[in-house]
């Protein structure tokens, strides 16, 4: 394939490193147009393999086109879009450009066809991303962000390690595909382990709550959407079907549903809430079924979403307010009705209420979980879909737009209702969320598999009103149990958090000791011989040497003097003339010599 | 502001609400015993055919949930706001 | 790369030597016309790295070159030689020259420095060496000129004159000359007492000490050259590095991408490959020791630079350990690993000379040489800053930067190698490479400011230094999508 082929992410990244030559009036038509472009792109796009290119000794394949890499590549454009569409109003132009490199970053992870080109895109989304937690500025955002940086360069390097040991081992060749999940080598291991921690599974997820709730309020929308889903579409495409990894989902199912009843912040509650719905992903990648596969497909699309709508709801509390803390929140559905209808949407769409994209998405993964006998994953996954309808669909609502009014007057006065442009990206999203739900054939027609599931059939419609309703009697018997506390809670970053402390202090004061040492250690070692042995050589100098050539010194004055008698001027002339021409002779002496000797 | 009105309104009739979401409630599970609406012909194991069963299974995982999260986090994983900072 | 061509007598060699030479001299001679001598550096840089570009053709083409100056005694001689080895170094160390006249006229008249015309007169005369190094065709032309950079750099070391300039000039001195003289010298001997040449050998392979000589003093000639060219930064023998950053900074920007650190490194690689050669070095074992060895100074050097507040201590120690990759990935003795070593003498040259042209860029700027102080300028200096976060990148090895390819290179001759601890070594200095880097980068963007910068406007340096910056860390960026350039040239190095 010689001819050249436009990638989206090409139109992503070009468009952003472009805005700063855009006039201010074409600005905010420009940042519609790109990612409307890179979406149609995505879209439109033939299936295939294209895009080949020769770096070194390899062949670098950007563009393979097929069903799982559509999916995601068409929903992720389609964010792109919104999001750009929720931060229209934003004047820095940083903060454009990283969103669209990040955004583009993983459109060309989701399209590589080859390990390299994979780890490109994986390293760009990190580089990116982390901007987006710095540009908030805030008085946590510059070690949040540099913890997230460091934090997925090891992730990236467990990657690169396994790619390059992948690849010597040869055989296997180079393209990205699925690896052999049934004798895992260390290298599918560290690329595993890659994977795993973009998408966040326990122990490797604390950096997600920790970066994505210091992000900015438009930032964390295009970060919830971005980094774990191309995480999830690399495990479906590399690891289907490897069994360890619906144990690991169930789990992280059910952890990020504890962590976000304890959590006080909201954005970090959604964030610990990501862990939960990848969770399901992953376990669906676990099952390994078309029908499983297809569930995190839909999951993810779905996810992707009502996630953003999710995050986009507070982010609007976060940007009208300052606050996203419950304990600083409350009663506000008097000043922001608006964005509590949308972020009810958003929370009754990720509790798979039904109706809503959600119920026809994860459902998928549960119901392949029974099909495959495996009970207590179908059961454990039920009751993850219960603690996040309590969080997500009741705590989150309840507590910032109704509840008791802890806002301070500050608060208070600045809440009202967002500008126009992220209401109409949250109705966008709210929008495609109902119509998912209601209208099935629009997603299920672009899962890589055939589908052959009709969740709307009476039992499940019970099964889930029972689920979630009752979960509210629960969430309104205990809703005192639930009251926000001021706190933070521990997690698996204290062990890096403190780790990172003590190394520093080692690097600073023991080592730096033993170095400084080792540098000076050149005195003992060598100028203090230095200097004795010069003093040394000048006492030898002063006495012996100088003595003998001022004593021969004062003869040849003595000589001169008495010449001097003899004949003036021409004399210094002739002689050093003279010099001259022995000093001449003596070395064509030498020359001569050399050679002849040779 | 349309809705905050239909809001406010709600909210004085609260209890009124609360009655007719109740009643739903035991609409849904009674509905659920009956096999001719809720065919449970591919429900996996014998006790999703008990009538209620996932009610049951909603309010006691939620209550459940609840308690041993903040037992978890009262034990020593919810701290301070200022626990990082040196 | 099969046949080895009869080398080709080629006086552009000693042209090439003579350049910066004749520039030292003539900038002497231009005295206190400033204009002028900036003009006799520019040309002097200019027609040295016109000579070597105009090499690079025939050694494309598979030709070697040779030029002999004098002949001293059998088997010792002064003379020079071109081969892709060399021409790696020489046309880096050129280029980056011709850059740097520019930029050193911008940061010496932006402060005014005094003795400007010694200060460039000495910048000639360490290229001299340099190119003398690269260029070099036996030990004894080798250990000639890598003496004459170190006493030709020494007054650019100490050019303040004052108490901290004459500290750092001493230890410099100290270091350099006292393992020359004192492990060079002797191994120098020793060699041509075995094998009765010093000549360097024609390939990577057979090396020039006999088949018989015994293998304990083949091993203590070898380890004596390692840490004998102390201007390659190992460890226990870098701190002349540190010391030397009281220099003014075209000359940290010299010292540690163009002349001094990579003409350490370059005799360590020669030597390794060329005297001792591959063969000897595997069948001796002394491979893996070395890379062991040598990843102490990688992973040390990098935690000490997490320490570091001042941004040229912090680049003095990532140079210490960014040149011991160089010797790693030779040292590994298999093909990827040779490649990837060769090619980040190029790499890194670009790289750093951009973080220390930024460092300098801003001292000249802002005044400023702690990173805690930093907060906020990369509003005011974005360029600086920018051509900074990129070649950050290029160090940490971020793919698509130049450094990434080096990376590559270095963990496939690793594993060819087979040794997984060297992987874990070359992955965990990554992780601190940009524990240390993302620092700067976030304070100067993202940081606060501090209080007193309220009172100044700081805008960005003179062009004269932001023009050359920017370029190389375009040429960074450059390097890494078309790597093909110098790779060429190290692919030519392999048998």
């Amino acid at each position: 394939m010689n001819e050249f082929w436009l990638h989206p992410a090409l139109v992503l990244i070009l468009g952003g490193l472009l805005l700063p030559l855009v006039p201010a009036r074409l600005r905010k038509p420009y940042l519609l147009l790109i990612p409307a472009l890179a979406f149609a792109r995505a879209m439109l796009m033939p299936r295939g393999v294209f895009g080949e290119v020769h770096f070194l000794e390899w062949v670098l394949v950007f563009g393979r086109v097929d069903a799982l890499s559509s999916v995601f590549g068409y929903i992720m454009g389609l964010m792109c879009l919104i999001s750009t569409l929720y931060a229209l109003h934003v004047e820095e132009n940083g903060q454009h450009i990283a969103a669209w490199l990040y955004a583009g970053g993983a459109l060309g992870a989701i399209y590589a066809g080859d390990y390299l080109t994979l780890f490109l895109f994986w390293e760009v989304m990190a580089l990116s991303s982390v901007f987006l937690v710095w540009f908030r500025r805030g008085p946590e955002s510059l070690a949040a962000g540099f913890r997230y940086l460091l934090v997925h360069t090891a992730g990236g390097l467990s990657l690169l390690a396994g790619i390059v040991l992948h690849c010597k081992a040869g055989g296997h060749g180079w393209s990205f595909d699925a690896l052999d999940v049934h004798h895992p080598t260390l290298a599918a291991y560290l690329i595993l382990g890659g994977f795993l921690l973009n998408a966040a599974v326990p122990p490797l997820h604390a950096w997600l709550p920790d970066a994505y709730g210091e992000g900015t309020f438009n930032g964390s929308v295009f970060l919830c959407a971005f980094t774990t889903k191309t995480a999830v579409y690399a495990l479906c495409r590399g690891f289907p079907g490897m069994e360890i990894l619906v144990p690991l989902g169930v789990i992280m199912a059910l952890y990020g549903v504890v962590y976000a009843v304890l959590e006080n912040d909201c954005r970090r509650l959604l964030a610990y809430h990501i862990i939960s719905q990848v969770g399901y992903m992953v376990a669906g990648v676990g099952l390994g079924t078309q029908m499983a596969i297809n569930g995190a497909c839909a999951h993810a699309f779905a996810h992707i979403l009502y996630k953003g709508l999710l995050f986009m709801g507070c982010g609007a509390v976060l940007h009208m307010t300052g606050e996203s803390k419950f304990t600083e929140l409350g009663g506000l559905y008097k000043k922001m009705p608006l964005t509590f209808v949308f972020t009810l949407i958003g929370g009754l769409s990720i509790s798979a209420f039904p109706l809503f994209s959600g119920f026809v998405s994860k459902s998928m993964i549960v119901q392949a979980g029974f099909d495959q006998h495996l009970l207590w994953a179908g059961f454990l996954l039920n009751l993850a879909s219960v603690g996040t309808f309590l969080h997500t669909g009741l705590k989150v609502p309840y507590f910032i737009w109704f509840g008791k009014n802890q806002c301070k007057t500050a608060t208070w006065e600045r809440a009202a209702e967002p500008p126009w442009n992220m209401n109409a990206a949250m109705a966008v999203a709210a929008v495609l969320c109902v119509g998912i739900g209601c209208y099935t054939p629009y997603l299920y027609q672009m899962l890589p598999y055939p589908v052959d599931y009709h969740p709307y059939s009476s039992y499940h419609v019970s099964e889930t009103l029972q689920l979630l309703l009752f979960t509210a009697v629960g969430f309104f018997l205990l809703i005192k149990k639930l009251e926000p506390e001021p706190t933070i809670s521990l997690d698996m970053d204290w062990f890096y958090r403190k780790g990172a402390r003590a190394f520093y202090w080692l690097a600073r004061r023991p080592l730096q000791f033993v170095d400084t040492c080792v540098g000076e250690g050149y005195r003992l070692a060598g100028l203090i011989p230095l200097m004795f042995s010069a003093r040394g050589a000048g006492q030898f100098d002063n006495r012996i040497i100088d003595g003998f050539v001022d004593g021969f010194a004062g003869a040849v004055a003595a000589f001169g003097r008495r010449l001097r008698r003899v004949q003036r001027g021409q004399m210094q002339e002739s002689l050093s003339l003279s010099f001259a021409v022995v000093a001449l002779l003596l070395v064509g002496f030498l020359i001569i010599f050399t050679r002849v000797a040779r | 502001m349309k809705l905050v009105a239909f809001i406010e309104f709600l909210r004085r009739q609260l209890r009124r609400v609360v009655f007719i979401c109740l009643g739903l409630l035991a609409v849904l599970v009674v509905v659920d015993a009956i096999p001719a609406l809720v065919d449970k012909e591919h429900a996996h194991t014998r006790l999703e055919h008990l009538p209620g069963f996932w009610a049951v299974f909603g309010l006691l995982g939620c209550i459940a949930l609840i308690l041993l999260s903040k037992a978890f986090g009262h034990a020593g994983i919810m701290t301070r706001e200022d626990y990082y900072d040196e | 790369m099969g046949e080895i061509m009869e080398p080709i007598h080629d006086s552009r060699l000693l042209l090439a030597v003579l350049a910066p030479l004749l520039g030292a001299g003539a900038v002497m001679a231009s005295g206190k016309r400033p204009n002028l001598r900036e003009t006799i550096s520019f040309v002097a840089a200019a027609t040295l790295f016109g000579i070597t570009a105009s090499l690079i053709p025939d050694i494309r083409a598979g030709k070697r070159l040779f030029f002999c100056v004098f002949q001293l005694l059998p088997g010792l001689s002064v003379s020079l030689r071109a081969d892709p080895l060399s021409m790696i170094f020489a046309v880096s160390a050129s280029f980056l020259w011709v850059l740097t006249v520019f930029y050193s006229a911008g940061y010496m008249r932006g402060l005014h420095e005094h003795a400007q015309t010694r200060f460039n007169a000495c910048f000639a005369l360490a290229l001299f060496g340099a190119i003398g190094c690269a260029f070099s065709d036996n030990l004894l032309t080798l250990y000639l000129f890598y003496e004459i950079v170190s006493v030709c750099t020494y007054p650019l070391v100490a050019h303040h004159q004052d108490a901290e300039g004459y500290e750092g000039g001493r230890k410099y001195l100290v270091y350099l000359t006292t393992t020359a003289k004192g492990l060079i010298l002797p191994a120098m001997v020793a060699i041509y007492v075995l094998t009765g040449n010093l000549d360097f050998a024609a390939n990577i392979r057979t090396g020039i000490l006999p088949a018989q000589a015994a293998p304990g003093i083949v091993i203590a000639l070898y380890v004596c050259c390692l840490l004998g060219f102390a201007k390659n930064g190992l460890m226990p023998f870098h701190h002349w590095l540190p010391g030397a950053m009281v220099a003014p900074t075209p000359v940290s920007a010299l010292l540690h991408a163009v002349a001094v650190v990579k003409v350490g490194v370059f005799s360590t690689v020669r030597v390794m490959l060329y005297v001792f050669g591959v063969d000897r070095m595997d069948a001796l074992n002394l491979g893996l020791p070395t890379a062991y060895f040598v990843s102490i100074t990688i992973l040390f050097a990098s935690v000490i630079a997490l320490s570091k507040d001042n941004l040229k201590l912090r680049l003095a120690y990532s140079t210490v350990s960014q040149l011991s990759y160089i010797i790693l990935g030779v040292a590994l003795l298999k093909p990827a690993g040779i490649e990837g070593g060769l090619i980040h003498i190029a790499n890194h040259a670009f790289a750093k000379i951009t973080l220390f042209f930024c460092a300098g860029a801003i001292y000249v700027a802002t005044h400023k040489k702690n990173i805690s102080e930093m907060g906020g300028l990369g509003r005011a200096m974005p360029f600086t800053f920018g051509a900074f976060a990129l070649a950050s990148l290029s160090m940490i090895g971020a793919p698509p930067v130049a450094g990434f390819v080096t990376k590559w290179y270095l963990l496939m001759g690793a594993l060819d190698a087979g040794s997984l601890g060297i992987l874990v070594v070359l992955l965990v200095s990554t992780l601190l490479n940009a524990a240390y880097f993302a620092p700067v980068v976030y304070q100067a963007f993202f940081g606060r400011p501090a209080a007193e910068d309220a009172r100044h406007h700081y805008t960005e340096a003179h062009p004269a230094m932001v023009i050359p910056l920017t370029l190389t860390a375009l040429i960074s960026v450059l390097i890494g999508f078309y790597p093909g350039f110098f790779m060429r040239f190290a692919q030519a190095v392999l048998p």
